[in-house]
């Protein structure tokens, strides 16, 4: 009893300094419980933001990009640059092609010579080029004709009018008549679609130097001609052999 | 009858300056810690307000030009792979050689007397030439025009085997040389 008197007067003797400490400790509580963790969701807020704004900055000037591309431009470029490196093998317009080099160029294409097994199946083993993502269409080519002609058939192999073929080794026969023979090795190529582009916060890829010359060079190019055979009617034979 | 008197006045305590000071001290430190507190709180819940409504706001802008750019995707498409496919012709065309030049080179050599009959190349630039030269002075003047190539850096290493003597009097050879890459663009 006496224990708890003596208690009791300690603690109406110093009653204000208790209180007091009572007070600091339940406000370093309740500051613990609610300041804190407010500051910690301003922090939060103030990164989050910053990361946004510079989302919203890239998306800005991603769309502003967009907007000026002209899509029609692009879609012809586009065809154009399919016909110089096609998606898939299309041995066809590989003979497109050399058959407008032999008109363009005065020669005579006498043989042409590729790897059946790459260009008319699937299954085959492809080889990319060296320093590229494109597939290789092993090929070999016999031309005739004279030099200019020859020289110019060169030249047209790379000026982007058709197919891009390139040629690794020559071998030349100078004929009496003056003409020569060429009978040469090399390869075209084709490089398949991406499967994805890419999403909305992946950035535009630039076209600039070589790539905007190259672009420009394509740009000129004369527009492709719709597609000669389409109208054409083949007499099938009789489905009848009594007729 | 005994007086007893009560002293109702209470005796003074005596009570040290420090804890004098302490009871004046900790009241005045618990309520400014309080009033800081209830100032901080306040601050820290108007200022999240603030940023959560213009977090929002930037947030509600995203979405928009994440719209505009999402209609635009076709755009997008056609441009990547146009770039795309830019990237690899250049890669393709650069490196690649057309022959043509090193061709005029060559023929500048033909001449009545002097005949190219063979000619092979690559893209290394490893050129082998078959040629027949009608005489032995002729022959020499063949050998001065590769020296002369040779000077102006457009051949080298050149080496000439098989040579052969017809009954006229011609010489046929061939010749293996390497050329300058500027001749094979």
């Amino acid at each position: 009893m006496n224990y708890m008197l003596n208690i009791f007067k300690l603690i109406r003797q110093y009653e204000i300094v208790i209180a007091s400490n009572l007070v600091i400790i339940v406000v370093l509580i309740l500051a613990n419980s609610f300041i804190a963790p407010n500051m910690k969701k301003a922090a939060q807020i103030s990164r989050q933001e910053n990361v946004l704004k510079k989302q919203l900055a890239f998306l800005k000037e991603k769309h502003a990009a967009l907007s000026k591309l002209d899509k029609n431009s692009y879609q012809n470029n586009f065809s154009k640059m399919n016909v110089i490196l096609p998606d898939t093998k299309d041995y066809v317009s590989l003979f497109n092609t050399f058959d407008k080099l032999e008109t363009q160029n005065q020669v005579s294409i006498t043989r042409t010579g590729f790897q059946l097994g790459i260009v008319s199946t699937s299954s085959a083993k492809l080889t990319k080029a060296v320093n590229s993502s494109a597939y290789v269409l092993p090929l070999n080519i016999s031309v005739v004709g004279n030099l200019p002609s020859i020289q110019n058939f060169l030249i047209s192999l790379k000026d982007l009018s058709g197919r891009l073929i390139t040629l690794e080794k020559l071998d030349f026969v100078f004929n009496i008549n003056g003409n020569l023979e060429l009978n040469a090795s090399g390869q075209a190529y084709f490089y398949p679609f991406a499967g994805t582009i890419g999403g909305i916060a992946s950035p535009l890829p630039k076209i600039s130097g070589r790539t905007a010359e190259l672009l420009g060079k394509i740009n000129s190019l004369p527009e492709l001609s719709p597609d000669m055979d389409a109208n054409i009617n083949v007499n099938l034979g009789k489905k009848d052999l009594f007729q | 009858m005994a007086k007893y008197s009560v002293n109702l006045i209470l005796a003074k305590k005596n009570e040290s300056d420090i804890f004098v000071k302490l009871k004046i001290i900790f009241p005045l430190v618990a309520l400014g810690i309080l009033l800081l507190f209830l100032l901080g709180f306040g601050l820290t819940v108007v200022y999240i307000n603030a940023n959560s409504h213009r977090f929002n706001q930037i947030k509600s802008e995203v979405s928009i030009y994440e719209n505009k750019i999402n209609s635009l995707k076709e755009v997008e498409g056609i441009y990547t792979l146009t770039s795309g496919r830019l990237n690899v012709l250049d890669q393709l065309m650069t490196g690649s050689f057309t022959f043509d030049k090193l061709l005029s080179e060559i023929n500048d050599m033909n001449s009545p007397d002097i005949k190219i009959s063979a000619l092979s190349i690559d893209s290394k630039g490893n050129l082998n030439l078959h040629m027949t030269a009608s005489s032995s002075a002729v022959l020499d003047d063949l050998v001065a025009i590769f020296i002369s190539r040779q000077d102006k850096k457009l051949f080298s290493d050149i080496k000439a085997a098989g040579i052969t003597r017809d009954k006229k009097g011609g010489y046929s050879l061939n010749i293996n040389l390497n050329t300058n890459k500027t001749l094979l663009e």
